[in-house]
């Protein structure tokens, strides 16, 4: 297949009361036509930050992207100009946020909201434009979408507005999706049908999806690949079902201890790795995870590289051929 | 909604009876009275000339009974007649009102147009020299009375440059024209608009980046919209609907304020009666007044809601 998006060496910081917070330290992957990925990580190790700087859309000040590239297309957006960028945003790389509750506008008609976005890119007319966005929503599985257009977003629920925000994202049928935790701020049997419906809308338009989580356990079922990000870095990147079976870094070991099992009571997510995410404010000289990983050696106190691992596998970790000859995790290592 | 109008307007009633009652003791209790007023030193009256016409006025009776027959008047739609001249309040007022309206009217539109534009631009430049710039023009423009501003204005553009007239409502002795009359009204309204076009300014600023840093302004951008669409529809569109409550609530202020520019530029509107009313110790016109007023921030604040509620739609009144 061939490939939609790629990104070299992304690096972004803001700058905030003097500091400088280095939130995204040089991350390259790409992403193939039709193909979804998932990227991972605990909350600010710079997943948002990762995608909103190809879509063009980190404030400046205070953010700034120092380096990088981004091809989409073969054509490098971070040299786009903004014509060129707002003709991509929406009609080609499309993008569902977090939260349903404030990315809609509150005082806008839902159906207005999604037929601005479908005239600014299809020269549809008014008419033409409701029609297919009447059919949009029908597709997310809106309940009465030719009544429910004239309505406001207070007027739906959590779930109903997750729903418009895929249907106004795909109203244009986008080559790329970016879904930034789209179901993080949902109930879970609603995060479920989400989930569901993502999955089904994929295999009927075929766009391919850059799912954004902390969750592993939500996206190890409708994606192929994993990107594990931590401090601005990726840490390890490989097929879900490999990283499932053999973790090749440590974090990626603490974050699969932490996935919620099948039970519903258990809430022990992420808080299972013990310690905290460095400060991003401070230059990290070695392998950012070091100070809380169990298996830290004196090599740790350099800065690993990404280690290309075999099979379309990557670990920044230093010893990373050992967890992949170890029989047991943390036995012998 | 409508039964919320209604309701509203019968709350508002003990509230005006309330008003006018305080305005009446307070105003029986000015030094002096009409009678008095209108004598003259050089030629003396008797006292029994003065009682007798106090007498004629009913300025005799007990405050309580004089609050009542005048309360009772208005309830039948009679202001009552000035002490003064005789004349029918209501007929004074409504000769008067037209020019107190249009004056309160272009003042408003220049601090709206004026306000809402500068703390647009001045939040969408946030921290810039512009913005900088104007926000220091909103703190002179806070700072500055608006008597005083009239007099610097007159000064300049009426008195040494010559480009408007210093006073009044039209050139005396020429036939009334729109655009002669416009440029009567120019000064005043600016004087009476600047208080309030820093006033909104700093509103429409604060609100505009309360919004800017919201999601779903991100999301218009995401979806590729115009920056023209963006600012518009969904910036301006959210970041104006505080705003509106606070023209709403200067209106009542707009009118008390302009009786002292109404004065300065000799406006021929109700402001510069009512002064003249207070002079002369003319209760049933100072009181037509104080009605009126009291009237008109009612109705400001019930037209405010009724624009607020049409603005954001999670606003319903029940
Ligand atoms: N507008 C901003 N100003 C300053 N810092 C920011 C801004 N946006 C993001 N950051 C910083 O970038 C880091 C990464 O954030 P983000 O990408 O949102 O994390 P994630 O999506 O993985 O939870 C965070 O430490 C955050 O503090
Ligand atoms: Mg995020």
């Amino acid at each position: 297949m061939s490939q939609l998006l790629q990104i070299k060496n992304l690096k972004v910081t803001f700058r905030s009361d003097g500091a400088l917070i280095r939130a995204v330290n040089g991350i390259s992957y790409s992403v193939d036509e039709g193909e979804s990925i998932a990227i991972v990580g605990e909350s600010g190790s710079g997943k948002s930050v990762g995608v909103m700087a190809l879509m063009g859309l980190i404030p400046n000040p205070p953010g700034k992207i120092e380096s990088g590239e981004v091809f989409f297309k073969g054509r490098d957006l971070l040299k786009a100009s903004s014509a060129e960028l707002r003709a991509i945003r929406g009609k080609e790389i499309a993008m569902v946020f977090q939260d349903p509750m404030t990315s809609l506008n509150p005082v806008l008609p839902v159906g207005l909201q999604l037929t601005e976005a479908i005239q600014a890119h299809m020269g549809l007319d008014k008419d033409q434009a409701r029609e297919r966005a009447i059919k949009m929503l029908a597709l997310t599985g809106l309940p009465n979408p030719e009544q429910r257009i004239k309505d406001f977003p207070f007027q739906f629920s959590g779930g109903q507005r997750q729903r418009i925000m895929i249907a106004m994202a795909l109203v244009c049928t986008p080559d790329l999706l970016i879904a930034d935790e789209p179901t993080t701020a949902l109930d879970v049997t609603i995060q479920a049908q989400i989930v569901e419906l993502m999955r089904e809308l994929q295999s009927e338009l075929g766009m391919a999806i850059i799912w954004i989580s902390h969750n592993l356990g939500l996206v190890a079922g409708v994606v192929t690949r994993v990107i594990v990000m931590y401090s601005g870095f990726i840490v390890e990147q490989a097929p879900v079902d490999d990283l499932y079976e053999r973790p090749l870094h440590p974090y990626t070991l603490g974050l699969l201890h932490a996935v919620p099992h099948v039970d519903v009571n258990s809430q022990n997510r992420l808080a299972s790795i013990e310690g905290m995410p460095p400060d991003l404010r401070k230059p990290i000289s070695g392998c950012p995870f070091a100070p809380r990983c169990p298996y830290r050696i004196e090599k740790c106190a350099e800065l690993p590289p990404l280690f290309d691992a075999g099979d379309g596998r990557q670990s920044a970790c230093w010893r990373w051929q050992e967890l992949q000859t170890a029989t047991t995790f943390g036995e012998t290592l | 909604m409508l039964a919320y109008l209604i309701r509203r307007i019968l709350v508002n009633i003990p509230l005006l009876i309330g008003i006018t009652f305080i305005v009446f003791m307070l105003a029986s209790m000015m030094p002096g009275d009409a009678v008095l007023a209108m004598i003259s030193t050089d030629t003396p009256v008797s006292d029994e000339m003065i009682k007798m016409r106090r007498g004629e006025l009913g300025l005799d009776l007990p405050l309580p009974v004089q609050y009542l027959r005048w309360m009772s008047n208005v309830v039948r739609g009679n202001l009552g007649y000035s002490f003064v001249s005789a004349e029918s309040v209501s007929q004074m007022i409504a000769i008067r009102i037209p020019a107190t309206l249009e004056l309160m009217g272009v003042s408003l539109l220049i601090s709206i147009v004026l306000g809402v534009t500068l703390g647009a631009i001045s939040a969408l430049k946030q921290y810039s020299f512009t913005d900088y710039s104007f926000t220091i023009f909103g703190f002179v423009g806070i700072s500055i009375p608006d008597f005083f501003l009239g007099l610097i204005l007159v000064f300049i553009f009426a008195i040494k440059l010559g480009w408007f007239p210093t006073s009044g409502f039209q050139t005396a002795g020429q036939e009334f024209s729109v655009f002669d009359n416009l440029r009567h009204v120019f000064l005043p309204a600016l004087a009476l608009a600047l208080v309030r076009t820093a006033v909104f300014m700093r509103y429409t600023r604060s609100s505009i980046l309360e919004v800017l840093g919201n999601d779903y302004v991100r999301t218009a951008r995401a979806k590729g919209l115009k920056e023209t669409i963006v600012i518009v529809r969904h910036i301006m569109r959210n970041g104006l609907i505080p705003v509106i409550t606070i023209i709403g609530i200067s209106l009542g202020v707009l009118f008390a304020g302009s009786v002292i520019i109404e004065t300065i530029f000799q406006w021929p509107g109700i402001g510069m009666m009512f002064i003249n009313a207070v002079t002369g110790r003319d209760s049933p016109v100072i009181m037509g007044y104080v009605l009126l007023t009291a009237v008109i921030v009612l109705v400001a604040n019930l037209v405010t809601d009724i624009v607020y509620s049409v603005a954001d739609p999670r606003i319903r009144y029940e």
